[in-house]
């Protein structure tokens, strides 16, 4: 055998092996529950009341996501400020930090100062469904900052120095000429960010609890159906959110592909 | 006519220092080696850098504080920048989009200056299926649509073959008569400033440190750094 064949041999191999990895445990879910297990899990008032709040605050989460993160990414990529590379990295840590970890810090503001004087003025989200949305948001809009950010500084600067010469103010380079054309990657964050949102469950569970019926999201049902030995409804949840995954990376991979600047 | 005074620019380590100059309704060439500062120089005379101190006079009023857009100058920067989400006459029309022509208006300023150089038939046409020349010309029908009274030109023939720059340098000439301003060139080609210079600036680490008409400073210039740069083996007195 040559070194080539090793060489692709080897680099096939690894792939393949991730590959199967990751089929194998998909088909092995598939298998293990029936179409009638499916359909009377998700047929359950619970938790089609979860699928629905999951839909919800993870539409409301993208949307506020790129609210913040399409200005802010802007900011990052083109102003020049001190401690610009500080802010960064504080920006970059919901990627990092576990999850469990940005819940219980949610939880504790709520004790501080600025906690109490918030709770006090009625915006007490502990326990509640806005509550789910800000921390989904925390960790989502660090996703969608970080691909939009990647989107900008793609970008060459120089399209909205001739806008500006042309006539443009700031606000017009950035809705005629930067928007438009960093647009895929807009989308593409946009669509990051509902995924990462419908999947988030650390945050959700230690910020908002899983009460039934009131706080409880698709991550926290496959918690509780687990936690009281229905491993069928847990395996229909799970699969629903695979559904939800493939779907939405599929999505994106349409829009990378058609290019649609 | 554009006059320069005293402008001092710093950024980082690189200054533009007292750079101060002259040009007329003529072609004037910038030449000068890599990172000597002529891109930063165009850059601050179009607003898209601020001055520390000095002034820019166009046709006499000081622009130096006005913002990029206010000081009626057309810019043309390499590789052309052309919008890549818009048609080429989308991106022609610009200007006149942001200073809100009616569409009547826009389109006959459109036609006017596609007719003058030639680029009518690419009207349809996106930017990414243009080649270096239909670029280049586009690009400045985009810069010359707005009526400006100066237009800048970094290194505008650079990226093209040799057939199309040859046309379009004669284009170029052509166009600075008929518009009758200032074009400040930034040029790297020898032939290229011979045909195209009724003025030379020499920019050297980010001063200017020789200027005037191109026959003199050949005949004259004023350090060897000039003379190595101008003459590319042809024999010059060296002062």
């Amino acid at each position: 055998m040559n070194m080539e064949k090793i060489f692709r041999g080897t680099f096939f191999g690894l792939l393949g092996i991730y590959f199967l990895i990751i089929m194998i445990l998909l088909l092995g879910d598939i298998g293990y529950i029936s179409i009638s297990n499916f359909r009377e899990a998700l047929a359950a008032p619970e938790i089609q009341y979860a699928i629905k709040l999951s839909l919800l605050t993870s539409l409301v989460t993208a949307v506020l996501s790129l609210i913040v993160s399409v200005p802010a990414a802007y900011a990052l990529v083109r102003f020049r400020f001190f401690g610009s590379n500080f802010v960064d990295a504080v920006l970059d840590l919901p990627i990092i930090v576990p999850p469990l970890v940005i819940g219980i810090s949610l939880l504790v503001f709520y004790q501080t100062g600025l906690g109490n004087i918030l709770k006090s003025h009625g915006f007490d989200f502990v326990y509640t469904i806005p509550g789910i949305v800000i921390a989904q948001f925390v960790i989502s809009c660090a996703f969608c900052l970080k691909t939009i950010k990647t989107a900008f500084e793609g970008m060459d600067s120089r399209l909205e120095d001739v806008a500006k010469t042309l006539g443009c103010n700031s606000w017009q380079v950035f809705f005629w000429i930067t928007l438009p054309i960093a647009k895929k990657g807009v989308v593409a964050a946009g669509i990051i960010a509902w995924a990462k949102a419908i999947g988030e469950f650390g945050p959700v569970l230690v910020f908002c609890g899983s009460t039934r019926f009131k706080t409880e999201v698709l991550p926290t049902t496959i918690f509780l159906e687990l936690s009281i030995g229905r491993i069928e409804s847990a395996l229909a949840v799970s699969l629903l959110l695979v559904g939800f995954s493939i779907v939405s990376l599929m999505i994106l991979r349409l829009f990378l592909k058609r290019g649609i600047q | 006519m554009i006059q320069l005074q005293k402008i001092f620019f710093r950024q980082a380590n690189f200054e533009l220092k007292n750079i101060s100059a002259e040009i007329d309704n003529e072609y004037c060439v910038l030449i000068g080696p890599p990172g000597a500062g002529k891109t930063t120089l165009l850059e601050v005379l179009c607003g898209l850098r601020q001055i520390k101190s000095g002034k820019i006079l166009l046709n006499k009023s000081d622009i130096s504080l006005l913002a990029p857009g206010k000081r009626g100058i057309g810019y043309m920067p390499q590789d052309y920048a052309l919008f890549p989400h818009m048609s080429v006459k989308d991106n022609i029309g610009f200007g006149l989009k942001v200073l809100k022509y009616d569409r009547i208006s826009a389109e006959k300023k459109i036609t006017e200056i596609c007719e003058l150089l030639e680029i009518t038939h690419l009207l349809e046409r996106q930017p990414k299926t243009l080649s270096g020349g239909e670029g280049q010309r586009v690009a400045m029908a985009r810069a010359l649509i707005i009526s400006p009274k100066l237009l800048l030109l970094d290194e505008p023939l650079c990226a093209l073959d040799e057939k199309t720059r040859e046309k379009l340098i004669g284009k170029l000439k052509k166009m600075q008569k008929q518009m009758d301003i200032p074009f400040l060139h930034i040029c790297h080609f020898y032939d290229e400033m011979d045909r195209l210079a009724d003025k030379v600036l020499v920019l050297w680490n980010g001063e200017i440190i020789q200027q005037g008409k191109l026959k003199e400073i050949k005949k004259h210039p004023a350090d060897k750094r000039v003379a190595d740069f101008l003459c590319k083996g042809e024999t010059l007195c060296v002062k």
